[in-house]
This record gives C-alpha cells, structure tokens and sequence, in this order.
C-alpha cells in the first residue's frame, strides 16, 4: 500500500516532496474508494437485472384454469347425479329431491377434500341449490309408440317449457314405408308415417319428426319440418335394422344430423305429441319440465313405476334440472359464479 | 536548491492536477454507467411486472366469461422497478394497455392485452395490486 505518513526522508530531507507524495496517494486512495463504491453499485445493479429477468422466466400460472376445471366437474357431476337418481323410480318428488340433494352434498364434500390438499377451497353453495321439477316418461319395454290404452295420437307432454334427454330406440320393421316427398306432396302423410310433434301452446306453430324406412333406400329414416315451414325435408338415415334416436340432441345412432333441431322455428311452451303411434315399435325416456303449470297427462300413461304394468308407458317424478352458486378460492385468486344444470338439453 | 524548490512545486502542481483531473473523470464515467444501466434495468423489471400483470388480467377475463359473478386476482408485485417508485396506469380499449412509469428514473414501458371484458381506465401506485370484476362487468386494477 502506498507510504500515507509523512516521514522523514534521508537524502532529500523530507518537506515538500515527501508532502507532495503523500498528497498524491490520498488523492488516489479516495479515488479508489470512490471507484470501488461505483463498482459495488453496478453490481447491485447486475444482480436486479438478473433478478428481474428470472422473474421474467416463471411462469404466472393463477390458477384459473383450475378454477374453470372444478366448475366443469360440478356441472358432470351434478348432471350424473340428476340422470342417476332419476332413472331410479322414486314415487314421489319429495323422496327423490332429497336423495339428490345428499348426492350433490357428497359430491361437494369429495371435490372440496381434494381441492384442499392443494390450499384450494373450493365448494357448492348448497343453500343455492335450486331444482326444477320434471317428470320422467318412459317405455321401458319395446311396443308401439301408443299410449296404455293402445290410442295411436296423444299428448306426451303438456304446456312445458323444456324437454330433455328424449331418446328412442325404434325397429326399422315397424315403420311404415314412405319416402319425404310422400309426406311432403299434400302434407297428409298419407302412408301413416310415425312422427313426433313439438306444437306452441298459443298458435298452431308445429315441429315435426318423422320416422319412417325409406321406400328408395330401406333405410331406416328421419324427415323434419319446421315450424312455420310446411316443407318436409329427409335429415338423415342410417342402413340398421335398429337405431337410437337422440331428439333433444339431434342425433341419429350417435351422429349428429344436420336440420334435426328439437322444437326448431317453434318458441314459448309447447305440448309434445305422438302420432300414429301404431306405426313404431321400441322404447324411450323423455324428460319434461313441469314447474309452473306443465305437466305429463296421468290420462293414457300410467302414473307409477314398472312394476305397476312393465308393457306400457308410465311416468315417474324426475328433477329437471338444478340451479347452483358454487365457489373457487385460492391465495391468488376468487371465483364465484351460478351454473344451470340439466344434461340432454336440445342447446347443450 | 533554488532551481529544485520551483521544479517540486510545479511538478507538485501538475501530478495533483492530472490525477485529480483523471480521476474525476474516471468517477464521472462511473457514475453515468451506473445511472444508464440503473435506467435499462428499471426497464427491465417494468417490462416484466407488465406482462405478468397482463397474463393475470387475462386469467381474470377468462374468468369474467366463464360465467363469474365475482372473480378476484391478486398479484403482488415488486414495490419498486430498479430501485425507484412506479405506477401503473390502464387504458381501457383494443387492445388494453398497460402503462408503467418509473418516477425517480427515465423508464417507462408500455404492455398491451387482448382482453374481451371492457377493463376501466385507472392509475395506481406500483405494487401489490388486485384485478376485482366490478359490479358493471367491467375488470378494476386497484390497490391491494
């Protein structure tokens, strides 16, 4: 290190160049501390720099996409819950709304014990849970689509405002034969082909499927008209001796089919009908809403489980639908919201 | 002697004032490195604390979407860029921009969001913030 104190010099006697050095190392000495300060400073400097850029580098994951993903698994789950109970008879609504509702309190407490391992809580409002009253109409067993007592055209559903999960399985050997322009030419479908009406409560505005096996083809058809329309137009057909007919979800044997929408060009409540029931022969469940007013007539179908009479159709209490808040939260983030539930719906 | 005596005093003069000139102007450099790169490093740190602040704000819209009848995200971000105070300003519109403006250096950044949720036009100070859904739907960046 430079020679700070003022010595005594032999030779030159000390004085003023001994003074002159020591003056000269205190200069660089304080410059040197000064430079050294600056070079701790840019290094503070460098070290924010690399902080910052590896902050850049993580990944700002909230959390959200798990959020969405618990809502999506109260929809399934309480939408299984719904079909599960539904399809187990109960005599009265008051039975089946209470198993439901302990099913959904199942379901929120096994969802929220696995969120919870993840510092999540997540949970369904219960005191929100609202379900709407339905009633199941089934034929459990293959016969014509006519009522109990054997009549060809009647009501299946009255004055309802939805409708859900109406899936039939049909034999192609009990259709009539006919093709859509056949129905289509003086609308009077002539050859008694089975069709399914959605007709409005206030007008005479009406929706038709009908199934018959294609005169051209022999294949198993499905021909819509509109409501508004008076058009027929076949939708699709598929080459099967048997086949399931998804209505609400337009589907035929599990495809989707183009211009097969439930209750199309018809809006407000409306009556669901079967005609020429003679003409079809299989089995179907079909949900209707009948909170406020609607209703599945008692007259034609029997009001009671299978055992009561297996051949024929009947109808049992079913919930329509559910109505929830549920909520997600987590330290980086809260999400609230309501869900409607009611699986099979034609805009699902 | 004599002769000595004006040389020392002048190279006395002289070396005292190289050095002196010299290093000042070494400190002078030093000190304008420091401050340029205090400056690109506020940079920096804004340019992040903006595009995470964004990701969140998206995380939050796709929340709103979904159906949220309350979404809240938090974000606890650095209380300073770079050593210095910042605020955050938001620009609603399309898309959404986010403003960030050191206050004791030159730095400012500029972030944009393709949100769908309309977002509200506020000005916050730096730091831990949260991004709340507003009764209006609309998505609020406030203090937290």
């Amino acid at each position: 290190m430079a020679d700070l104190s003022p010595s005594e010099r032999s030779g030159n006697g000390g004085g003023p160049d001994a003074s002159g050095r020591a003056d000269r190392g205190q200069l660089l000495v304080v410059g040197a501390l000064v430079l050294g300060t600056v070079l701790i400073l840019l290094v503070l400097l460098v070290n924010a720099s690399i902080y910052a850029e590896n902050l850049a580098t993580r990944n700002p994951d909230v959390g959200d996409e798990e959020a969405l993903a618990y809502r999506a698994a109260v929809v399934d789950g309480v939408g299984g819950v719904l079909d599960r109970e539904n399809a187990e008879d109960y005599d009265s609504y008051g039975a089946l709304t209470g198993n439901v509702s302990e099913s959904i309190r199942v379901l929120d407490e096994q969802l929220l014990r696995i969120h919870v391992r993840s510092g999540v809580e997540a949970s369904i409002d219960r005191s929100s849970v609202v379900l709407a009253r339905g009633r199941l109409l089934r034929q459990a067993e293959a016969r014509p689509f006519t009522d109990a007592s054997g009549t060809p055209e009647w009501a299946a559903a009255l004055n309802t405002n939805g409708t859900r999960g109406f899936v039939a399985t049909v034999n192609r050997s009990s259709l009539a034969t006919t093709n859509a322009s056949n129905i289509e030419a003086d609308g009077s479908n002539a050859d008694g082909a089975f069709y399914v009406a959605v007709s409005e409560n206030t007008t005479t505005t009406e929706w038709r499927a009908y199934v018959y096996n294609d005169s051209s083809t022999g294949n198993l058809s499905v021909a819509v008209k509109r409501g508004g329309d008076s058009a027929v137009t076949r939708v699709c057909s598929v080459d099967a001796t048997i086949a399931t007919l998804n209505f609400t979800d337009g589907r035929l044997d599990g495809e989707p089919c183009a211009g097969f929408q439930w209750g199309e060009g018809t809006s407000g409540r409306y009556d669901v009908s079967f005609s020429n029931g003679n003409s079809a022969n299989g089995t179907y469940n079909l949900t209707a809403r009948v909170e406020d007013a609607g209703s599945v007539p008692g007259v034609g179908i029997n009001d009671g489980t299978a055992s009561d009479d297996p051949g024929s159709p009947y109808s049992v209490p079913a919930v329509y639908g559910a109505r929830l808040e549920l909520g997600y939260e987590s330290p980086e983030l809260e999400y609230e919201t309501q869900v409607r539930i009611a699986p099979g719906e034609s805009d699902d | 002697m004599t002769d000595r005596g004006v040389s020392t005093t002048l190279s006395y003069v002289l070396t005292l004032g190289i050095t002196a000139v010299l290093i000042s102007g070494l400190v002078l450099a030093a000190g304008g490195i420091v401050e340029s790169q205090q400056r690109s490093v506020a940079r920096e740190e804004l340019r992040v604390i903006g595009q995470q602040l964004g990701a969140r704000l998206l995380a939050a819209d796709r929340l709103a979407r979904a159906g949220g009848t309350a979404v809240r995200v938090e974000y606890a971000a650095a209380g300073t860029a770079g050593g210095s105070d910042y605020r955050i300003e938001i620009r609603g519109g399309d898309p959404v921009r986010i403003s960030l403006n050191a206050t004791d250096v030159d730095a400012a950044v500029t972030v944009t969001v393709p949100l769908r949720t309309t977002a509200v036009d506020t000005s916050v100070r730096g730091g831990s913030v949260e991004i709340v859904l507003t009764g209006a739907g609309e998505l609020e960046v406030r203090k937290a």
